[in-house]
């Protein structure tokens, strides 16, 4: 009887703590700010857990997964929820990291700003306005800031 | 004896003339022999080593006109009559001018009507640029940057460059009445020689424009194309044209149903006039010298004739 209870007290946590770290993953507050040029533009609200019902597949749009079926991360990434997102922010799994600021030394190796907005390219263009007129980038994701700041300013 | 007296008279003139007619042709035949000596040294110069350049890849670009606005802003031009968000602009084909040195044109794409194709227009930087070759003063430098430099002080507005461009790019500032020029883009060489990259290139979100060492770019353009046979058609624009010029392009449709032109050679435009350009100085100073001589030898001759007949004359009335 004792070890029946505790049996079942251990899975009732095992399933708290995968669902709690597929939620951190796919719904629970993971709208992005992107906003490096925030400047200009208002910075754009990015909804994963959106994109990754409608993509399928991570390695859409984060390439270093190739194309592996839908949602491995705990095959791979069998740590706790906060440690698995700092490592995608900060850590060794960073855009940025190989997708820093364009090198013209390596200009096979599209800078980060590059990099983002052709993945969204691959979908977004035809979508909308997008890639039809160029209001059609401020209309869907990038809502322009009244006050421009000139490109001089900036430096 | 008659017969060779006659002989020995008629000798020395066609002598002399063939003489005259002989070296002028020495003369005439060493100028141009020069000249294309000169023309085929520079065949062996393949151009500055470490030179930058772009790349545009036109299946990359969406057409919002970030380097539009980011070269307008970088060369302080005015501002633009149509603010540059505005996609009313590709209802035209437009060209670079004094106030836009490069310009973004919109065309149908045959294989998706949903996605058009953009094609971005600025000077291609030649590697051996016509305008430098046309300019009678050298106010065009090519510089071991790639850039193909124009000194505003030298100009005198000729505009023969505008007519030597094989891309129609330099344009003629129309507006200063008392100071015109002619403009163009020049890959933002100040900021290149300080490390920088130009500010078209900073400014597009997608890298349509990469900015890099000529050679590199070549490389990724191979790399892209061999990886993607069925997005890119297998032709880098300016590797060859022209002699080759600094910014190249890589495109999912032909070429020539962008508007490029695809009728030109694959030397550099300079090798069709250089020969023919550097024998106008000859021409110039040596047949006037030499023409003028036989000129006046043959006056001095008639002179001669006309006092000997003068004199029989005289002598005949005496």
């Amino acid at each position: 009887m004792k070890r029946s209870a505790i049996l079942i007290i251990l899975t009732i946590i095992c399933i708290f703590f995968t669902a709690s770290l597929y939620a951190e993953i796919t719904n629970s507050n993971l709208f992005f700010k992107l906003d490096s040029i925030s400047d200009k533009y208002e910075p754009v609200k990015f909804n994963h857990s959106k994109h990754i019902s409608i993509a399928g597949n991570c390695g859409i749009c984060h390439h270093q997964h190739g194309n592996s079926s839908t949602l491995p991360c705990r095959d791979c990434h069998s740590v706790s929820p906060s440690t698995f997102r700092n490592s995608v922010v900060n850590g060794f799994m960073s855009c940025k990291n190989c997708h820093g600021v364009f090198n013209p030394n390596m200009p096979g190796m599209p800078g980060l700003k590059a990099a983002y907005h052709r993945t969204c390219f691959q979908c977004h263009r035809g979508m909308g306005n997008v890639g039809i007129d160029p209001k059609g980038c401020t209309q869907m994701c990038h809502a322009k800031k009244e006050q421009r700041v000139s490109m001089k300013t900036r430096k | 004896m008659d017969k060779l007296k006659d002989n020995k008279k008629d000798s020395p003139t066609i002598s002399r003339r063939n003489f005259l007619i002989g070296s002028a042709a020495a003369i005439g035949g060493t100028a141009l022999l020069g000249s294309y000596k000169d023309a085929s040294a520079s065949k062996e110069f393949s151009g500055w080593p470490d030179r930058f350049g772009c790349l545009t890849d036109l299946t990359a670009c969406v057409g919002c006109r970030s380097c539009e606005k980011a070269c307008n802003e970088a060369n302080n031009l005015p501002k633009p009559a149509v603010p540059f968000d505005e996609g009313s602009v590709f209802k035209e084909k437009r060209r670079p001018t004094a106030q836009a040195y490069t310009v973004v044109n919109q065309y149908k794409n045959p294989k998706d009507m949903s996605k058009p194709i953009y094609r971005k227009i600025q000077c291609n930087h030649c590697n051996e640029p016509a305008c430098a070759s046309a300019c009678p003063i050298h106010a065009y430098t090519k510089t071991p940057e790639g850039a193909v430099l124009y000194d505003p002080e030298k100009c005198f507005g000729c505009r023969y460059c505008m007519i030597a461009c094989p891309f129609y790019v330099p344009a003629y500032d129309y507006e200063s009445a008392f100071e015109p020029k002619i403009v163009k883009c020049v890959m933002c060489h100040d900021r290149i020689k300080t490390g920088g990259i130009p500010a078209c290139a900073e400014a597009c979100p997608v890298s349509a424009v990469t900015f890099g060492k000529r050679n590199d770019l070549i490389k990724v353009a191979r790399k892209k194309i061999m990886e993607n046979p069925d997005r890119y058609i297998d032709h880098i624009y300016g590797e060859h044209e022209a002699g080759g010029t600094s910014w190249m392009y890589i495109s999912g449709v032909p070429f020539e149903q962008l508007d490029f032109p695809v009728n030109l050679p694959k030397n550099p435009l300079i090798e069709e006039t250089k020969g023919f350009l550097s024998a106008v100085p000859v021409v110039f100073t040596v047949w006037p010298a030499m023409f003028g001589m036989v000129y006046a030898a043959l006056r001095h001759r008639e002179e001669i004739e006309k006092n000997s007949r003068h004199k029989k004359e005289e002598d005949r009335h005496e």
